[in-house]
């Protein structure tokens, strides 16, 4: 391949709160964790190592939360997972009895079947139940660089006035990377691409070489980018700074404009769990006692009318591979523009939110290899890349403050700071200031169930700042649970920071909480201290 | 939760934590948010200093420019009373990219103002790209290095202790709602998502459907196949499928075999639906 003009850099963002309830059979939202596994983790696992045993050329960045690895290494959560799939390939043999003189929908019910057997059998004997193994096996063979994200996804602009809360976020996410992985990461992703300036020091103190922003975090700042977001800039702390480019992004994520919202592609929410007989669909909720996705929907998105047609696999597919041509001629087309302008070489950066391919656009991952080949085989104006390589490539670069910014609605933070959710935030950050204090005057705690306390203290502090939870209220679906695990979380930090203080720590409470609230075993409280300690865990 | 400690269950948040506090965030270029609490202590004292006086106070918010300066004296200023019993408040500011911080106060008389509690400073970002245009390029590695081995210390969350001031009902009232009880948002503030109101006219609706399960029984192990499809037996040999039922005359089939191929047997049928299948 010749010389390219620019590079295109595909990230993939994957994460999900931590939802995990040993105790419970029934909860609806580690269905969250199932359907994300079948429809895009393991899937997209499956099509890039695919892609790596072909000798296909790419490189694309994943981004895996914190949460997200917690979970899909947790041994509950892997064997319940693996009833769930058995079930699911149970219904779609159903199904496909079921659909016998019904020709328009049999041989989507084939494919469902053969799905779940493929994510089945990847799951269980090519991962091994370990699927951020086979992520850091691809890292390992050069073709994703991974990355991480704050610890539990905390919003970090509304962390501000705490800025001991953000900080330990980040250190805490390395110091969990490093553990995973054995390798620091190189790059993160800010939860919700929220930036503030002053986060970069963190970074730079944690040994975060770059993160990103959204278009106006890079376009805003200051002095202004000569580049726009077509180039990092770096931060006086030293670290760099990559701008989502909208144009790739629109393309792509906008239901309505967006590739999609296409006529062809397969409807998500016309589930057979709200067509079906509740007799037939009941042994397949879970446990739920109502009805929720199962996964197998057999119509197209039609047009805006409720009378949807069945879904045509082969036209979806083909629509798939149309789709992946027009985004790589438009990145060729847009390259070829900004090379002609730069006396440096572009790169387009593309984030994406690894869900929308698989789970919300059912043919994501098949447009995700036809741009991976076009790119490959089909012209030599753009190569992929991932940031890390981007800067390896470079000798100069610009310095600028970005904007405060995010990719929520609006660019800023009124999804995270509305009405329905602002209630979290006099208890998040009493919280990560009593933190603080704690670490501060508990430098050698004794005894050591005291360890034991401050350590489940900042796990509970930190699981109540996920984004997650100010989202879902102001999104307005499951705000039961986000309002009963924000709070959960706050009553446990307050219960322990009590018996703390009052010297009065029950080992009942604290091997409780410690079984109930699992994430991060190896959590250091000292990290919300400003000691030299916090700098230690990460030089180790 | 489905916890195993029914102490761990409760999920309690307090009302207020008992100390007298502002804290001021950003929202976006042109609010901010600030959330505030008054602890009884410190309503106390406002009502022993103040006397008959707070009856007439206003709770009010000063939203203070500071951007050009350091000191107290702060060059714009904007007063908004706001709600006796708020502890939140949405503030519209016009400026981008300025650095505010907000007291907390009463408001008494023509304009007396008694401070209960200042904020945090913060600074809104801008809109649009930055005036300024001298880059500065640096070499990657030198970026990478200036900042290397340098520790920054940063103290816990700036809410700044309330300015000891020195009436009795007021003074509760404040307390109160501070505490969440009656907490009242404020009225500009950005607009709560509002559900669609009911549908006025009634949308009655019907969906119905049918289909077929076909079962039987045989002897264990043996092969049983309904209309060419394979059909698992179970260990009492009963089996059972469900197929949807298109309109149509659909011949049923039912075969098995004995689990050493020697014996089988054939039941069919035929099954119509005539009906049109409208309603889906």
């Amino acid at each position: 391949m010749s010389e390219p003009k620019g590079y295109l850099a595909i990230l993939l963002h994957a994460h999900l709160p931590y939802v995990r309830h040993a105790h419970g059979d029934a909860y609806l939202e580690e269905k969250w964790h199932y359907e994300a596994l079948t429809e895009t983790y393991i899937p997209l696992y499956g099509m890039l190592a695919r892609l790596a045993a072909e000798g296909v050329p790419y490189r694309l960045t994943v981004s895996l939360s914190p949460t997200l690895i917690s979970m899909c290494r947790d041994p509950l959560l892997q064997e319940r997972f693996s009833q769930f799939i058995d079930g699911l390939c149970r219904l779609a043999e159903l199904e496909t009895s079921r659909t016998r003189w019904q020709p328009e929908f049999r041989e989507t019910a084939e494919m469902y079947l053969e799905r779940f057997q493929h994510v089945r059998s990847v799951y269980n004997d090519a991962l091994q139940r370990d699927v951020v193994g086979g992520f850091a096996r691809l890292a390992g063979q050069g073709r994703i660089e991974l990355i991480t994200t704050a610890a539990t996804h905390g919003y970090l602009p509304l962390m501000e006035v705490c800025p001991s809360a953000a900080r330990a976020q980040i250190i805490a996410a390395v110091d969990y990377y490093r553990r995973t992985f054995g390798t620091a990461p190189r790059g993160m992703w800010l939860p919700e691409c929220g930036y503030y300036p002053g986060i970069d020091a963190y970074l730079r103190e944690a040994g975060v070489r770059y993160f990103f922003t959204d278009a106006h975090g890079i376009e805003n700042a200051s002095p202004r980018p000569r580049y726009g977001v077509y180039a990092p800039i770096y931060c006086p702390s030293g670290v760099a700074a990559f701008g989502r480019d909208m144009e790739s992004s629109k393309q792509v994520w906008s239901a309505n404009e967006g590739y999609p919202g296409d006529f062809d592609y397969r409807e998500f929410y016309r589930d057979i769990a709200y067509d079906l007989d509740w007799d037939y669909i009941r042994p397949f909720m879970g446990g739920c006692p109502a009805r929720t996705h199962t996964g197998i929907k057999y119509y197209r998105v039609t047009g805006r009318t409720e009378h949807k047609q069945p879904y045509v696999r082969e036209w979806a597919v083909n629509k798939a591979a149309t789709h992946a041509g027009n985004f790589v001629f438009n990145r060729e087309r847009q390259i070829e523009h900004l090379a002609s302008v730069m006396d440096t070489k572009p790169i387009v950066v593309a984030p994406y939110d690894a869900e929308l391919f698989g789970h919300w656009w059912f043919e994501g991952p098949e447009f995700l290899e036809f741009v991976i080949r076009k790119i490959a085989y089909d012209q030599n104006v753009i190569k992929l890349i991932t940031a890390g390589d981007y800067l390896d490539e470079r000798t100069r670069a610009q310095v600028s403050v970005p904007s405060m910014s995010s990719w929520g609605y609006m660019g800023y933070s009124e999804v995270w700071l509305a009405d329905c959710n602002h209630w979290i935030y006099p208890h998040l950050h009493m919280m990560a200031r009593r933190m603080t204090q704690l670490a501060n005057d508990y430098v050698m705690p004794q005894p050591d169930l005291v360890r034991r306390a401050l350590n489940q203290a900042a796990r509970e502090l930190m699981l109540a700042q996920s984004s997650d939870w100010a989202f879902i209220m102001k999104a307005g679906t499951c705000v039961d649970y986000a309002v009963k695990r924000t709070k959960s979380h706050i009553s446990r930090f307050n219960r322990l920071y009590d018996a703390i203080r009052n010297s009065d720590v029950d080992h009942e409470l604290v091997s409780d909480l410690e079984s109930t609230d699992n994430i991060f075993p190896d959590i250091d409280y000292t990290i919300y201290s400003a000691s030299p300690m916090a700098s230690a865990i990460l030089d180790t | 939760m489905h916890d195993s400690s029914g102490e761990v269950n409760a999920c309690q948040v307090p009302a207020g934590y008992g100390e007298t506090r502002i804290v001021l965030q950003v929202r976006d270029p042109f609010w901010m948010h600030a959330y505030w609490e008054i602890s009884q202590e410190t309503a106390l004292d406002l009502a022993c200093e103040l006397g008959e006086r707070l009856t007439s106070s206003r709770l009010t918010l000063r939203v203070n420019d500071t951007t050009m300066c350091d000191g107290a004296d702060f060059a714009k200023r904007v007063a908004i009373d706001v709600h006796p019993f708020a502890n939140n408040w949405y503030i519209n500011v016009c400026e981008p990219d300025r650095s505010y911080c907000v007291d907390l106060g009463l408001t008494s008389g023509a304009d007396q103002f008694r401070l209960i509690a200042r904020s945090n400073v913060v600074h809104t970002p801008r809109v649009g790209p930055s005036e300024v245009r001298d880059e500065e390029w640096l070499s990657i590695r030198a970026l990478e290095a200036v900042a290397h081995g340098r520790r920054r210390v940063y103290t816990a969350s700036p809410g700044i202790p309330a300015q000891a001031m020195r009436a009795e009902e007021w003074a509760r009232e404040i307390a109160l709602g501070s505490g969440g009880v009656g907490a009242v948002s404020s009225p500009v503030g950005p607009p709560a998502p509002t559900r669609a109101p009911e549908i006025a006219a009634r949308q009655y609706w019907l969906r119905a459907d049918a289909e077929l399960v076909v079962y039987g029984a045989t002897e264990p192990g043996s092969q049983v196949s309904v209309s060419g499809m394979n059909v698992s037996v179970a260990s009492d040999g009963t089996f059972s499928v469900r197929i949807a039922l298109p309109v149509g005359e659909l011949p049923i089939e039912v075969t098995a075999e004995s689990a050493d191929r020697l014996m089988s047997r054939r039941v069919s049928w035929a099954v119509a639906r005539t009906q049109p299948a409208d309603g889906r």
